[in-house]
């Protein structure tokens, strides 16, 4: 063995520390997050047009769901410092000495490559570029550069989870349609109003982390109108998968009674007397919205999945 | 060749059992993903 073979490797070091544990790495992974990546990449297979095998289709949406794992381990990797400081992030496993800065990115790296690789095989590699894509979005264009530069870092960076429809409709199709697009600018338009209303409340631990989030930079009454706005935008734009014949007699139900609660919280947020008020219903707004979504998207895959499909009439 | 590679400090049984925990779970990972491998390329080869 030569001197610098023996520099550079620690042999010591690797046993001096024993790593973390596997609900330690769970937690690299967001669970949470993932959850609603594996949901929603399951609408976007099947509303998509055509055929696929149920194996296909599961082994695919757990590449997408270890692509989005990666996608979180490499944010806490690169957000270690500022989740640090803030009190919602500060027990996660980097900032809490379980995990080193070395590990998650290695965890990060090796789960990217993967499920990759591995959607490339089990589907098409239109869908695997696509979840490369996704995976790049999230880590670099989201948490290494717009995050700690605009207020406008998620309604950009949203859109990397509003991917996952598109990468479900490509792993059926090998391609991108009207569907996913649909479903994509949903996710898209409702990301604003559910992080701007826990920005709101959690105002002052983004403030300490140095995170230009909306209410800490443009102030907390422009970032109630634009909650305002994206929520009345987001309930309009739902109901466009009725007249392109996506959704159905169920779906516009359930998007007009969810858009009526929407609406009614983001009023209650835009007029808000006091802080106290306002935090109550930025804590409303962070809870419905994603049940509103869980419930919008549920309503799509039952009427594709068991055929409980009631149409409107379609537009010419 | 051993001066080289000193004996490695004793783990804490907790150290033991965390590490234990983890080899187990890399391991399950590999089997269900070597199943799943195998299941999709079955259906491929199958169409």
């Amino acid at each position: 063995m030569s001197a610098a073979f023996d520099k550079a490797i620690d042999h010591t070091a690797a046993v001096k520390t024993v790593g973390g544990d596997v609900g330690d790495y769970f937690q690299l992974l967001k669970p949470r997050v993932m959850s609603l990546v594996i949901f929603t990449a399951l609408v976007g297979i099947v509303v998509a047009p055509g055929p696929i095998h149920p194996v296909i289709a599961a082994a695919s949406l757990l590449a997408i769901a270890i692509g989005a794992g990666a996608s979180g381990a490499l944010n806490m990797w690169y957000d270690a410092d500022i989740d640090a400081i803030m009190s919602r992030t500060a027990k996660r496993p980097i900032p809490a000495g379980r995990i080193t800065h070395q590990e998650a990115f290695s965890f990060g790296m090796v789960l990217a490559a993967g499920s990759v690789i591995a959607l490339g095989i089990f589907a098409n590699w239109a869908a695997a570029g696509l979840l490369a894509f996704t995976i790049f979005f999230y880590a670099v264009v989201y948490s290494m550069w717009l995050k700690r530069l605009t207020p406008q870092n998620i309604v950009i960076g949203g859109a990397a989870g509003a991917f996952p429809p598109m990468i479900g409709e490509a792993v059926v199709t090998g391609q991108l349609g009207w569907a996913s697009f649909v479903l994509f600018t949903i996710i898209f338009l409702w990301t604003p109003p559910h992080f701007w209303a826990l920005a709101m409340v959690k105002a002052e631990d983004y403030k300490r982390a140095g995170v230009p989030m909306m209410p800490n930079v443009a102030g907390e009454l422009s970032t109630r109108r634009q909650i305002m706005a994206y929520t009345v935008a987001l309930v309009l734009f739902a109901f466009v998968p009725a007249p392109i014949g996506m959704g159905g007699v169920a779906y516009v139900a359930v998007a007009t009674l969810g858009g009526a609660g929407m609406l009614g919280i983001a009023w209650r947020i835009l007029k808000a007397r006091d802080e106290a008020q306002s935090a109550k219903a930025g804590m409303q707004m962070f809870g419905f919205s994603i049940l509103y979504l869980f419930a919008v998207f549920s309503v799509l895959l039952a009427e594709h999945s068991l055929g409980l499909m009631w149409t409107l009439p379609k537009l010419p | 060749m051993s001066e080289k590679f000193p004996t490695p400090p004793k783990l804490t049984p907790a150290e033991e059992r965390i590490r234990r925990r983890r080899s187990m779970a890399i391991a399950l990972a590999l089997a269900v993903l070597a199943v799943i491998f195998y299941a999709v390329s079955m259906v491929k080869t199958i169409r």
